[in-house]
């Protein structure tokens, strides 16, 4: 019986080491801007928790919501917009630990609550340096505005980050335009809530092994005050096989950390013979005389032809 | 007779050392002249390999192995 991947990497890889920290905890559902600054006090004690006890760490991820949660009543009440100094707070942290981070905010647009379910990107000098809005809200529950791009940004340490939230990543498109657009790390900060906890690790593993790239999902963990739902925790942190490097508690707050060397995804993409997805699924059939190293594009799906197959007129 | 199984790997070795995007003819020149145990007591160089192949770029390795094997 063979087990493992066929055809050796070629080359000599060389990456610098990403060290990511991921902390889940149950945030209040903010109802007030009081419940904001209660659960900010405890993100940031995290973040100065996570450089005691990981040393040296790059980027710490936090999860959905981070800093509101989702209560059933109330919510409008507790919107931010990006300057608001909750947000600044985290920009200083950044910048006072020398870190990458990524928060997740739900950021109002107008008088009459509307609002997006936004992450960023806050580099080691505390500027944001990245965006994106959920593309896929979580309905008929969330009323975020959805988003209309995924984009990357440059991380540390080699990384090229790609951001879906929650609920983004129950499509497999997510992953997919994450990874097309450059990411060898894609952040999932989500409220995953019960029962669903085997989807959650079902996504997690296809969107890594899929995509070929590092997935960090970092979760809400616990029952949170002011909230319906239950979140389950198990942050998890994956390899490009779809492995699982380290996992979080189950119901409790805790971290996780693990070690990702983001060079060696470019490095599988440019020199894997074989379990080259980024590749064979334009190049279809690719080893086929007819079609000899070219293989045929993705154009014969109908899947997501704008407008014709997917059930928007 | 065993068949001679080794071709694949042994040009794998020899293409250790090639980086992609790269043409037919930039591993032409780097290893064209290596020579590789084809079958049991027949042995090619890459460059009489690889000369099939109708394509002259490659973006990755998976693009060069297709083209090869599809050749």
């Amino acid at each position: 019986m063979n087990r493992g991947n066929v055809f050796g990497i070629n080359g000599k890889i060389e990456t610098e080491c990403l060290t990511v920290v991921g902390a889940q905890y149950a945030p209040i559902g903010a109802m007030c801007m009081e419940d904001v600054d209660r659960n900010t006090n405890v993100l940031l004690s995290f973040m100065d928790r996570a450089s005691g006890g990981f040393p040296g760490f790059d980027l710490f991820v936090a999860p959905e919501a981070c800093i509101q949660g989702f209560p059933q009543f109330g919510w409008e009440k507790a919107l931010l917009t990006m300057d608001s100094p909750q947000i600044k707070k985290f920009q200083e942290k950044c910048a006072e630990l020398e870190v990458y981070g990524v928060f997740d905010f739900l950021l109002r647009v107008d008088e009459q609550n509307n609002y997006t379910n936004t992450a960023v990107v806050i580099n080691d000098k505390g500027e944001i340096i990245h965006r994106y809005d959920k593309m896929n809200p979580w309905i008929p529950f969330e009323g975020s505005i959805p988003g209309r791009s995924c984009t990357v940004c440059d991380g540390p340490k080699g990384a090229k980050l790609g951001i879906i939230i929650c609920a983004d990543g129950d499509y497999p498109e997510m992953w997919r335009e994450a990874a097309v657009q450059g990411a060898n790390v894609i952040i999932r900060p989500t409220h995953y809530m019960d029962p669903w906890q085997n989807a959650w690790e079902i996504t997690n593993k296809s969107g890594a092994y899929f995509n070929q790239v590092y997935v960090v999902a970092v979760n809400c963990s616990g029952t949170a005050e002011n909230e319906n739902f239950s979140c389950f925790g198990r942050s998890m942190i994956l390899g490009p096989d779809g492995n699982v490097i380290c996992e979080g508690a189950n119901g409790a707050p805790s971290m996780i950390k693990a070690d990702l060397y983001p060079g060696i995804i470019d490095a599988m993409r440019s020199q894997a013979v074989h379990s080259a997805p980024m590749y064979s699924y334009a190049h279809r059939g690719a080893s086929s005389h007819p079609y000899a190293g070219k293989g045929l594009d993705t154009s014969d799906y109908t899947a997501y032809k704008r407008g014709e197959n997917d059930g928007t007129v | 007779m065993a068949q001679f199984k080794g071709m694949l790997h042994l040009l794998h070795k020899r293409m250790a050392g090639i980086s992609y995007p790269i043409s037919k003819q930039e591993i032409l020149e780097q290893i064209g002249n290596e020579s590789i145990k084809v079958d049991v007591d027949q042995y090619l160089s890459v460059r009489e390999i690889i000369a099939p192949i109708r394509q002259e770029t490659f973006s990755c390795a998976a693009e060069f192995y297709c083209a090869l094997l599809g050749a």
